[in-house]
């Protein structure tokens, strides 16, 4: 009897101790979770709120979670300010058209060099590849060069400008392909069994067909990883539009952002710097919000391979 | 017969291409082909003659108010921007600091990628968040971490509470701002965690089996096999990483915006020197002298980082 029990109580000793480490360490992984999610939400719940507060509210410790008096001064003030609705509304244009641009360019490149065989090929792609490896701002002043000749010449010939002061240097190159849309794109396009074209090339369906009806249908996820990137790109893309666009009223919202700096020091605009950033940030947070899933996939689809 | 079709095939490949382009199908198939990349090889070759004309107007001298051509000048742009405490080697200094900031980062979204990688519930929404940074515009970003770290901020709210009297300045002083910065790209580093999670995901469970059968701890296993398994993540994060930190450029303008009351000369890191030398100066020689500069030197960065894989990086795994 006493022999059962005095080989029974570590056994049982270590069962609860092994569930107590379990639950330690659970609480442990949770709070550690719980905390980071805070950190890393806070900045986010702090804009959204703060937008909605008075002055003399903003400036209150410690800061109240919600306003207590909501109020659409900011916004009003943000939009004396700038033109914001104005700014959204041809950051919207940009970034449509870069992610059309990119969808299409980038699928019928990947789609070539993952499946068409023709002479270079391998060559072409990996040309493509090496352009990864310069940085952008060795081409700053020759790019701006560029465009402003490339305005010269659409203006005489058909007499719209696609160069400096338009909207040509900021979605022309979507349409010319980036490099690591087609990388990842071919990635995607590899994966596809062989047998779904031979099968439609044997109906006599020509290589664009397969491509339009065959590829791009089972191809969901990457192209939404494109689109998404592509769009997130344009939104938040500051250099390009400081280059290139001049006047306010087309300027880009991120833009419209840095026109805040000047003033921001003074207290009236400080609730209207929320406000717009808010306006600035929504559009993103919400595609995020649907897409995060493809987004988060092909990132890891494009760090691994 | 066959035998000499396969000597042909393999001695000469420009008779094969004829060859093979007189197919109907497959002359049909090489048109496509060509069709499809014909975008992709008119942006590498604007991309190509872009560089080239980087590297030739960063010899010349000219504004872009006159309608003089560029003009020849030598290395006069080069001798400007890389005498002792020019405006640019500083630039490049202050940048230094964001590229020996990486391996924190990395460190960081190596330890978010851990704790996400723990069998719990509600780990897809945890990733979802922190994932946030990398979405959101620095210029969002700036607007919400300045005002948290302004003088009567919630931050120095926060300091005050806990006894601190005099809590930094974090707008006035230089080195206070760059504290702010580091913490915003500290917090920042979140999303990297993605690409690290999907290391972790990649090590074979054998290995962590294999580990406890003899006895290893939880340390010990991190230490023995985790870490080295991840080195090859890890070594591509900090190539990319560097690379990205040299040309720190959006946060950096939000901060301390050129010409505005809060432009703060020195934290203008190399990337907003070559801006303001091409666009605000007036100076676009020497702003492409800069960017040439600032590339050869992510160039021997790169380099020292691949040099120095072996003596780190393990790729028993792949």
């Amino acid at each position: 009897m006493a022999a059962t029990a005095s080989t029974s109580t570590p056994t049982y000793a270590r069962s609860i101790l092994g569930r107590n480490r379990e639950t330690f360490k659970l609480i442990v992984v949770y709070g550690l979770m719980i905390l980071l999610t805070v950190i890393l939400a806070y900045p986010f719940y702090y804009l959204a709120t703060a937008s909605f507060k008075t002055t003399e509210e903003l400036f209150r410790y410690p800061p109240t979670l919600i306003p207590e008096k909501w109020t659409l001064d900011n916004f009003r003030g943000a939009f004396e300010v700038v033109p914001l609705l104005r700014m959204a509304l041809n950051t919207f244009v940009i970034c449509l058209i870069a992610v059309t641009g990119s969808i299409l360019s980038n699928s019928l490149a990947a789609f070539a060099i993952a499946r068409l065989r023709f002479p270079l090929r391998s060559i072409i792609f990996g040309a493509m590849l090496t352009t990864l490896m310069i940085p952008g701002w060795i081409s700053l002043v020759p790019a701006y060069m560029f465009w402003r000749d490339v305005g010269r010449f659409t203006t005489n010939l058909i007499g719209i400008n696609l160069g400096v002061n338009s909207i040509g240097p900021l979605v022309i190159p979507s349409f010319l392909t980036s490099a690591f849309a087609v990388f990842l794109m071919r990635q995607y396009f590899l994966t596809i069994p062989k047998e779904l074209e031979e099968a439609a090339r044997i109906d006599g369906a020509s290589f664009f067909r397969i491509y339009w009806s065959v590829f791009l249908p089972l191809s969901f996820p990457v192209l939404a990883v494109i689109g998404i990137g592509a769009f997130m790109g344009s939104w938040n893309d500051v250099l390009g539009p400081l280059i290139y666009l001049s006047k306010p009223e087309s300027q880009t919202i991120m833009v419209g952002l840095s026109y805040f700096n000047s003033q921001h020091m003074s207290v009236i605009y400080r609730g209207s710097r929320f406000a717009a950033a808010l306006v600035a940030a929504i559009p993103v947070l919400t595609l995020y919000f649907f897409a995060n899933k493809y987004l988060i996939r092909g990132i890891v689809l494009g760090g691994l391979k | 017969m066959a035998a000499s079709t396969v000597t042909k095939r393999t001695t000469s490949k420009s008779s094969q291409l004829l060859r093979w382009l007189r197919s109907p199908n497959q002359r049909e198939e090489a048109l496509t082909g060509w069709l499809f990349v014909l975008p992709a090889v008119i942006g590498f070759i604007i991309f190509v003659y872009l560089n080239f004309r980087g590297v030739e107007l960063s010899f010349t001298n000219w504004s872009w108010i006159s309608r003089r051509p560029p003009e020849p000048v030598g290395w006069t742009n080069y001798q400007a921007i890389l005498q002792p405490g020019s405006d640019f080697l500083k630039g490049l200094g202050r940048t230094l600091i964001y590229v020996l900031f990486v391996p924190v980062s990395i460190a960081i979204s190596f330890s978010i990628a851990l704790l996400a990688n723990q069998a719990v519930k509600g780990q897809t929404l945890f990733r979802v968040v922190c994932y946030l940074p990398a979405v959101t515009g620095a210029g969002v970003l700036v607007a919400v971490w300045t005002f948290l770290f302004s003088v009567d901020g919630p931050v120095n709210g926060f300091l005050r509470s806990i006894g601190i009297a005099n809590p930094p300045r974090w707008n006035t002083l230089t080195e206070w701002k760059q504290v702010a910065i580091l913490l915003l790209l500290a917090w920042g580093a979140a999303p990297g965690m993605i690409i690290a999670l999907a290391g972790l995901q990649a090590i074979p469970k054998d290995y962590y089996d294999a580990a406890k059968v003899d006895g290893a701890n939880a340390w010990q296993t991190l230490v023995r096999i985790t870490l080295p398994l991840m080195t090859p993540t890890l070594f591509f994060q900090l190539v990319l990483g560097v690379i990205g930190a040299w040309q720190t450029f959006d946060i950096i303008y939000f901060w301390a915006t050129p010409g505005t009351q809060n432009a703060d000369v020195n934290l203008w890191t190399a990337s907003v020197q070559i801006y303001q030398y091409a666009f605000a100066y007036n100076k676009p020689g020497m702003g492409a002298a800069s960017a040439i500069v600032l590339g050869l030197v992510i160039l021997v960065f790169t380099i020292i980082n691949l040099a120095t894989q072996r003596r780190w990086v393990n790729y028993d795994l792949s």
